[in-house]
């Protein structure tokens, strides 16, 4: 017994064949992540020397691409979790193409801290040795609940669909039918597993929305509770977390999009859901320079010797050009793109949020390095300077191709629009679901 | 009994810490397991499954 929805087609359409296109980009992703993972084994074996980090520059762009990532993954627990506690049935599209962002970004965030470490055995320190005292170690706690919880919470709400997938694609390769079949776990979409597997997510959404404020409250600590500048300010937490459900949103906006043409999706992920995360999107980029001003003023106003060393360099010293392109491209132009040009525009809406999300990460490294070249005990570790190396910029740019990869690779073998969710009635279900929005016109796609 | 001791000892003594991550982490995968036994178990309410019902076996 499946929901009945007028989109399955179309929805299904994709997970029929896997075109050359496809092959292609996977080749070309793969690569790069081969790359990467070559970059990884030589510094591997000649250690941490050979990266841009130095004394006392001791975070450098892993900790920038763990922030970020663990950043990005915000989205899925925003849009899944937070608004389905807010009754915001307009989501239900977009659920899962934002929580398979959450799903594919943990393990490259997560990931970073493990290739910062050097020697990847070191994280079994924390297990032998490790003492509650240490930040690292509530990082490790929340980061990987984080994790595990957003696994289980994906593929709850998948359940229904792979069940479908297993009952309807008949003409897939015999492994892929086995795949579903295994995955769907027996499911037979009775009435009942489906009020009990609504009752579980609706009780998950809760925790996780407890969950991700801790997750990049926690991670922002690992900066906070030193006594570093620039760092050490309680609004780092706040500030850290409304930059993630940013990158996280713009980054749905992104991904939505090429599905959209991709899938050929036009009609289930219509361009009203784009215009609600737009709005989403304005409220999200003036809160992110409410928090831009209330800490950069806060330091400038106090004028305390070692804040102002770095406050300044990120003004007008060596960081300027770098924090200054970040305010543009997080906030003067997707702003005014939002208010003027993203209405029923897709193209500019995805223009904005590219622009967002490259900015974040310019925001995140502005946050971790002036901090280090410019620290607190300036008198016993001197002046520091970073610049990343090769294998940094291979493995960062793995670790992108790597996410895209999975990513792709999910869209292909399962549906990115959840069917049940989406679908007009669930079996035993009395009401009629609202989850797709009346239409709007698109100016231009 | 001394509390404040024990929760000193807690944070600052080397080990505790890891044990807390593994029990946190092996009582969440417990929860997840449970709570996922239980949804498919409704399933079990006499309801046809959808291998058994042929108007849902198509192919699109």
């Amino acid at each position: 017994m499946h929901p009945k929805n007028q989109h399955e087609k179309t929805i299904l359409a994709p997970l029929h064949r896997v075109t050359t296109g496809d092959y292609l980009l996977w080749g070309a992703l793969l690569a790069l992540m081969l790359t990467g993972l070559a970059a990884w084994i030589w510094q591997y074996l000649q250690g941490l020397g050979i990266t841009g980090m130095n004394r006392p520059v001791y975070w450098g762009v892993y900790i920038t691409n763990f922030v970020f990532f663990i950043g990005l993954a915000h989205s899925g627990t925003f849009i899944s979790a937070i608004l389905r506690i807010a009754g915001q049935s307009w989501r239900a599209p977009l659920t899962r193409a934002a929580e398979a962002i959450t799903l594919f970004s943990l393990p490259f965030g997560a990931g970073s801290i493990i290739i910062d470490m050097g020697h990847p055995e070191r994280i079994l320190n924390l297990i032998l040795y490790g003492r509650f005292q240490s930040p690292i170690m509530w990082d490790v706690t929340a980061v990987g609940l984080y994790m595990l919880s957003s696994i289980v919470f994906f593929y709850l709400s998948l359940l229904p669909d792979i069940a479908l997938c297993r009952d309807r694609l008949t003409n897939v390769p015999r492994w892929q039918q086995r795949m579903y079949k295994i995955l769907a776990l027996g499911w037979n979409g009775s009435p009942e597993q489906f009020r009990r597997l609504e009752k579980v997510l609706d009780g998950m959404a809760v925790f996780m929305t407890m969950l991700v404020v801790t997750v990049h409250t926690v991670v922002s600590w690992l900066f906070g509770m030193t006594v570093q500048p620039g760092w050490h300010t309680a609004l780092i937490g706040p500030f850290f977390l409304l930059g993630a459900i940013l990158s996280g949103t713009a980054a749905v906006v992104i991904a939505l999009a090429i599905l959209r043409k991709v899938y050929r999706l036009e009609k289930v992920l219509h361009t009203g859901l784009f215009n609600s995360l737009r709005k989403l999107l304005i409220t999200f980029v003036l809160g992110w320079l409410y928090m831009m001003i209330a800490e950069h003023l806060t330091i400038g106003y106090a004028s305390m010797t070692e804040e102002m060393t770095v406050l300044n360099d990120k003004f007008t010293g060596t960081y300027s050009l770098i924090f200054w392109s970040m305010t543009v491209l997080v906030f003067v132009v997707p702003l005014l793109v939002f208010i003027f040009k993203g209405k029923n525009n897709i193209g500019w809406m995805v223009f904005a949020s590219v622009l967002i999300n490259i900015g974040m990460w310019m925001e995140r490294y502005i946050v971790i390095i002036p901090s280090e070249t410019s620290p607190r005990l300036f008198h016993n570790m001197g002046q520091g300077s970073y610049m990343p190396h090769l294998p940094e910029v291979l493995i960062t740019l793995a670790c992108f191709a790597g996410l895209i990869f999975l990513y792709a690779l999910f869209t292909r073998f399962f549906p990115i629009v959840p069917i049940w969710e989406t679908a007009e009635a669930l079996p035993g279900h009395t009401h009629t679901n609202e989850t797709s929005p009346v239409p709007q016109p698109a100016a231009s796609d | 009994m001394d509390i404040g001791g024990l929760v000193s000892t807690f944070f600052n003594t080397a080990g505790p810490g890891g044990v807390v991550v593994l029990l946190i982490f092996g009582g969440a995968l417990t929860i997840y397991y449970f709570l996922t036994r239980w949804i498919i178990a409704g399933g079990r309410t006499g309801s046809p499954t959808a291998s058994e019902d042929p108007s849902t076996k198509t192919d699109v």
